[in-house]
C-alpha cells in the first residue's frame, strides 16, 4: 500500500494535537491561576489524606497483563496468515493449526492451574 | 529539497528523541511511562515512513495495546512514593554516557558501512505489487516453518513461566467450583425428618 494513503491519519493526528494544543494553551493563557496550599491539596471529604498513594497493586493483575501480551502476540501473527492464506495452501494452514495447537495447550494449562480465577 | 515524507521523518524523529529523553527525566514514574507510549507512537511513525506497514501496525497493538499497560502496572505495583530527587536522577550517569556510547559507535560503525553481518542485508526488493503483510505471510509459515514454531513454544513457556512466578493459591479462600455445584443432589445436604408433636428433633 502507497505511503500517501496514510495521509487522513496524518492530517488527523495534527488536527487533535493542534486542537489539545490550542486548548491547553488558551485556558493556560486566559485563565485565572492563583493558586494555593489549601486549593492544590487532593480534597478528601472531610478527613486528612491517609496514603499519599493510592494501594499497591495485586500481583495478580502482572498475572492477567502478561498472558494478555502472550495472547496479543498470537494474534499478530493471525493477521498475515490470514491474508496469504490463498498462496500458501494446507501446509501454511497446518503450521498455523499446530502453532495454536501448542498455545492451546498453554492455555488449557492456565485454565486448569486456577490462573484465571480471581479469588 | 525537502519533501512531505522527510518533513515527517523528521517530526517523527524529533518527538521520539523528546519523547524517549523525557521516560528518564521525568520525576514521576507514571509520566515516563506516558512519554515511552508516545515514543512508540513515534516509532511506528517511522516504520510506516520505511514501508514497514506490518512491523508499524504490530509495534501498535503489542506495545502500547500490551507492553505499556504491563509496564504501568509494575509503577503501581512498585508504588512511586516520592518523586526522584534530581541527584539521584544523575547518579548512574557513568552507565549511561556507556550504554551511549556504545549506541553511536554502532551506529557509525554500520552506516559507514565498514562491517555489515551477511544476514544484516535488506530483504525487501522494492516490490509495490504485493504490501508488506502479504510478504510476511507468505513465507513466515512454510519457508520459516520452524522459527515460526519455536515462537509458538517460547509464547508457551512464557505462559507457563508466568504462572509458575506469580500464581499462589491462598487458603481460605473460597471460589467457585462450577462443576461441584451442579452436581451437588438434594440428599448430600438435606435431611427430611418426622418431626413428633410436642417432642421436637433429637439433636446426635
Amino acid at each position: 500500500m502507497a505511503i500517501d494513503n496514510y495521509l487522513p491519519i496524518l492530517l488527523f493526528i495534527a488536527i487533535a494535537t493542534g486542537l489539545a494544543c490550542t486548548m491547553l494553551a488558551v485556558s493556560w493563557l486566559r485563565g485565572k491561576r492563583n493558586p494555593y496550599d489549601n486549593k492544590n491539596a487532593p480534597y478528601e471529604c472531610g478527613f486528612d489524606p491517609v496514603t499519599k498513594e493510592p494501594g499497591k497493586f495485586d500481583i495478580r493483575f502482572y498475572l492477567v497483563g502478561i498472558l494478555f501480551v502472550i495472547f496479543d502476540v498470537e494474534i499478530a501473527f493471525l493477521f498475515p496468515w490470514a491474508v496469504s492464506l490463498g498462496k500458501i495452501g494446507a501446509a501454511g494452514f497446518f503450521s498455523m493449526v499446530l502453532f495454536l495447537a501448542i498455545l492451546t495447550f498453554g492455555f488449557i494449562y492456565e485454565w486448569m492451574k486456577g490462573a484465571l480465577d480471581w479469588e | 529539497m525537502i519533501t512531505m515524507l522527510d518533513l515527517c521523518f523528521y517530526m517523527f524523529g524529533l518527538t521520539l528523541i523528546g519523547s524517549v529523553v523525557t521516560v528518564f527525566l521525568a520525576r514521576n514514574t507514571v509520566y515516563s511511562v506516558f512519554a515511552l507510549i508516545v515514543a512508540f507512537f513515534n516509532s511506528a511513525g517511522i516504520f510506516l515512513l520505511l514501508g514497514a506497514e506490518f512491523l508499524a501496525f504490530v509495534l501498535l497493538i503489542v506495545y502500547v495495546g500490551a507492553v505499556a499497560i504491563l509496564f504501568l502496572f509494575v509503577v503501581m505495583m512498585i508504588g512511586a512514593d516520592e518523586p526522584l530527587k534530581k541527584k539521584d536522577l544523575f547518579k548512574n550517569v557513568r552507565g549511561f554516557i556507556l550504554a551511549a556510547g556504545v549506541m553511536v559507535t554502532e551506529i557509525i560503525v554500520f552506516v559507514t558501512g565498514k562491517f555489515t553481518l551477511p544476514s544484516a542485508t535488506i530483504m525487501g526488493d522494492g516490490d509495490s505489487q504485493i504490501s508488506n503483510t502479504h510478504a510476511i505471510g507468505e513465507v513466515l509459515y512454510t519457508k520459516y516453518f520452524l522459527p515460526f514454531q519455536l515462537v509458538g513454544i517460547l509464547l508457551l513457556i512464557a505462559m507457563i513461566g508466568a504462572i509458575v512466578l506469580t500464581l499462589r493459591n491462598r487458603t481460605g479462600v473460597k471460589r467457585q467450583k462450577a462443576k461441584d455445584q451442579l452436581q451437588r443432589k438434594p440428599s448430600d445436604t438435606l435431611e427430611l425428618k418426622d418431626v413428633p408433636i410436642g417432642q421436637g428433633v433429637k439433636t446426635k
